[in-house]
């Protein structure tokens, strides 16, 4: 019995760590974005050898989007002899289809992909398309983007440098007006994007590239075998393979791009369910081999290594919670005088609400948006609803890890009016 | 009776927090997205450009009248039209002024608003101003002081010490004399040289302009020896020094500081995070990028005839004597000629 009791407290203690340590980090990204240094991005760079791009677009039944983001991307700012549009045409059953025809037969540059046979999959779908794509840079947009003109150049000219392998552009939501969901998924997002990867850029940490609204070297994901299918969180994965193999991902906080963020909480659940089922998949696959990479310093090594277990901690919360309630009915967490309970209640409620709070909070000054800032207690209902489905999550990736289960895709729910 | 109110007290407290922001929720009054210029495209001319747009747009039809008319820009503004500017020593020009041919200042002129000039212009020295379109050349004597923009169709020529503003771009030669200080330049080429065509024309064409991207690069190097030749690029973990007469046949990229020697050619990009020094008479055929300082010593040429490259330096760029820049120069510090 003591020893139970002994390892219920030795696991509060841990987890107070982790809280402590994942505090620690927010306030120093957001401290970073207030007062340090601010690496200017290579955004400014006007060159006249541009190089060629793909601009790949997977789309699985996007019928209410697609026509959107063909639309603008016909109209960017990139010499058209250097760029291909490939929009992947992934199993759909909708009008899909016939939309990127449309567009296909009106400009040449755009070369549908129609995928019915062969492995399903956002994933499946970029290797196929990597393998036709001349581009030297390839560019990924998911279909209900909305491309600004010139946002194919900033994302372009990132590539000049020789040691960057990877670019993330910034994600602005677009349906911030239809509920409280969509605003609360636009203040995430403003910390991650304003503050969270600008400070790893800043601090020559190690920005994450996300997938979409940001591109690749072409060359350096065919060396390194194209996308793993087996994985949810392709970018994720990206992310580490280039890292470890001596090759930078590039934050651009002026490449924006408009998205649309699911407007209902069961889509939500669904899509955070799965980023963290992929997310700690690329864990379980990457933690050491980041350790052991030659080419990363200790600081990146370290902030990688956190990031990697960003979708632990929800879990390790959870099970911090269950431990506290476990030593007081055990009648070992006397509520007022002890001191554990105190810290623990300290460390989480500083993790859990004031930690985003301060990047969440800086995020929207530095945007202009104060209003949006009253917003900000609201947060503390959105990370226990988080926290429930990042550990299913979570849970869905041990079982694939030990069970080597097949991963089935799921795309996110569109919630845009069908275009004619 | 004390412990209802200690609940409705406690219940009170939790929801304080959340009452402006449920106000937020039913008000919207900052519901709207962030704000995406979905038309805006990279152009180093945008202000000049668009400024001209918005002037002619306003003026309507062409006039060749001499008077004064209402404009809307920003907001509505007064604008005098003249068809020959000339203003003499000391003078004061309150409103946007738009001249229909060529535009003549003496010393001491002071132009408070925007001056959009048909023709060529020639500022007297000392003269300070706001913001100069012009569609012909413009020629700067000694002191002129611009507080935000010039843009020239064809050059500009700033004979003597002069501050540029944030921005003086033109679609021919921009010539900087020495003491120039500035923050962002776009020219063919950004020189200080008196005469880059005679220099370019005293060159060999360069012949090693390949960038070999294909082998994995370099790794780890703190020097390159003189006369070495490399095919392949350079990334280096601290600074990195290239001895003279070398040829890199890629790109530079260093987590310190790059000095290059002499008559070094680089035929690609170079980027570092420490400063970087251009020795003399080197080239760098792509773009020169640092978060930290750029020295272009004597001679040293950025870029070529037919490929707009970019020199971009955080903290600063100092330019020597006789230096070309075939595009974009750029800093959010000090530019310096010296």
């Amino acid at each position: 019995m003591e020893l139970v009791i002994l390892t219920l407290k030795g696991y509060l203690l841990f987890t107070i760590g982790i809280i402590v340590i994942f505090s620690v980090r927010h306030y120093i990204f957001t401290l970073n974005r207030i007062f340090g240094e601010q690496r200017i991005s290579y955004q400014d760079i006007i060159d006249s050898d541009l190089k060629t791009i793909s601009v790949l677009i997977p789309m699985h039944n996007e019928e209410k989007v697609a026509s959107n983001i063909l639309e603008l991307l016909v109209h960017a700012d990139y010499d058209k002899d250097k760029i291909e549009i490939i929009p992947i045409n992934d199993f759909s059953k909708d009008k899909t289809r016939e939309i990127i025809d449309t567009y296909a037969a009106q400009y040449p540059y755009i070369k549908p992909l129609h995928r019915y046979t062969g492995e399903r999959g956002k994933p499946a779908a970029l290797n196929e398309a990597i393998k036709k794509a001349f581009g030297e840079v390839i560019i990924v947009f998911d279909a209900d983007y909305l491309p600004p003109k010139g946002i194919l150049k900033n994302i372009a000219v990132c590539f000049n440098d020789p040691e960057v392998g990877a670019v993330m552009g910034r994600v602005i939501p677009i349906n911030t007006r239809r509920n409280i969901l969509t605003r609360l998924l636009d203040l995430e997002r403003t910390g991650g994007y304003q503050v969270d990867q600008q400070a790893r850029y800043n601090l020559r940490l190690m920005p994450q590239y996300g997938g979409t609204v940001g591109g690749f070297r072409r060359k350096k994901i065919d060396d390194l075998g194209g996308f793993n299918t087996k994985v949810l969180a392709e970018d994720t994965e990206l992310t580490y393979r280039l890292s470890i193999n001596g090759l930078k991902v590039l934050y651009a906080n002026r490449a924006e791009c408009y998205e649309e963020v699911p407007e209902k909480w069961h889509v939500r659940a669904q899509q955070i369910r799965r980023w963290s089922r992929g997310h700690n998949t690329v864990m379980f696959r990457y933690f050491f081999p980041l350790l052991l990479s030659p080419y990363l310093s200790l600081r990146e090594k370290l902030d990688g290594m956190l990031l990697l277990l960003v979708y632990c901690v929800p879990i390790i919360l959870l099970m911090g919670l269950f431990d506290s309630l476990a030593l007081f009915f055990l009648g070992k967490m006397e509520l007022f005088s002890s001191v554990f309970f105190l810290i623990f209640i300290g460390a989480y409620n500083n993790f859990g609400n004031f930690a985003p709070f301060y990047q969440v909070g800086t995020a929207c000054l530095l945007d202009g948006a104060a209003q949006r800032i009253l917003l900000l207690p609201f947060l503390f209902f959105n990370f226990f609803f988080n926290m429930w489905y990042i550990t299913e999550g979570f849970l869905d990736a041990c079982i694939d890890t030990i069970t080597w289960r097949k991963t089935k895709w799921q795309k996110t729910e569109r919630f845009r009016t069908v275009h004619k | 009776m004390i412990l209802v109110l200690a609940c409705i007290l406690l219940v009170l407290l939790f929801a304080l927090p959340f009452v402006p922001g449920t106000h937020e929720i039913l008000k919207k009054r900052d519901a709207k997205p962030l704000y995406i210029d979905i038309d805006y495209r990279k152009d180093p001319r945008y202000f000049a450009l668009s400024f001209r747009t918005l002037f002619l747009d306003s003026l309507g039809a062409p006039s060749e009248v001499e008077e004064f008319r209402v404009i809307t820009l920003s907001k509505e503004e007064k604008a005098q039209l003249i068809r020959k500017g000339r203003f003499v020593c000391g003078t004061v020009v309150e409103n946007i002024l738009y001249v229909m041919q060529d535009l003549d200042s003496e010393a001491d002129v002071t132009f408070k608003k925007e001056v959009y000039v048909r023709g060529g212009a020639r500022i007297g020295e000392d003269n300070q101003l706001q913001a100069l379109a012009c569609d012909g050349d413009i020629h700067l004597r000694r002191g002129v002081k611009f507080f935000r923009w010039l843009d020239a169709e064809g050059s500009i020529t700033a004979e003597g010490p002069c501050v540029l503003g944030v921005e003086a771009t033109c679609g021919g030669v921009l010539f900087l004399a020495r003491q120039c200080l500035f923050m962002r330049l776009y020219g063919f080429p950004v020189t200080t040289a008196a005469d880059p065509f005679l220099l370019e024309q005293s060159e060999e064409p360069d012949r090693d302009t390949g960038v070999f991207e294909e082998d994995p690069p370099e790794r780890d190097r703190s020097t390159i020896h003189a006369l070495s030749r490399i095919n392949r690029s350079i990334i280096s973990k601290e600074s990195l020094t290239i001895g003279e007469y070398s040829v890199i046949r890629g790109h530079v990229k260093t987590h310190g500081d790059l000095v290059i020697g002499a008559h070094v050619i680089i035929t690609g990009n170079i980027f570092a995070e420490g400063s970087i020094q251009i020795g003399p008479r080197s080239h760098a055929l792509g773009t020169v990028f640092s978060q930290d300082h750029i020295l272009l010593k004597q001679g040293a040429r950025v870029g070529a005839r037919n490929r707009i490259k970019s020199v971009i330096g955080k903290k600063g760029i100092t330019i020597e004597d006789s230096v070309r820049v075939y595009g974009y120069v750029m800093t959010e510090g000090k530019g310096f000629v010296v």
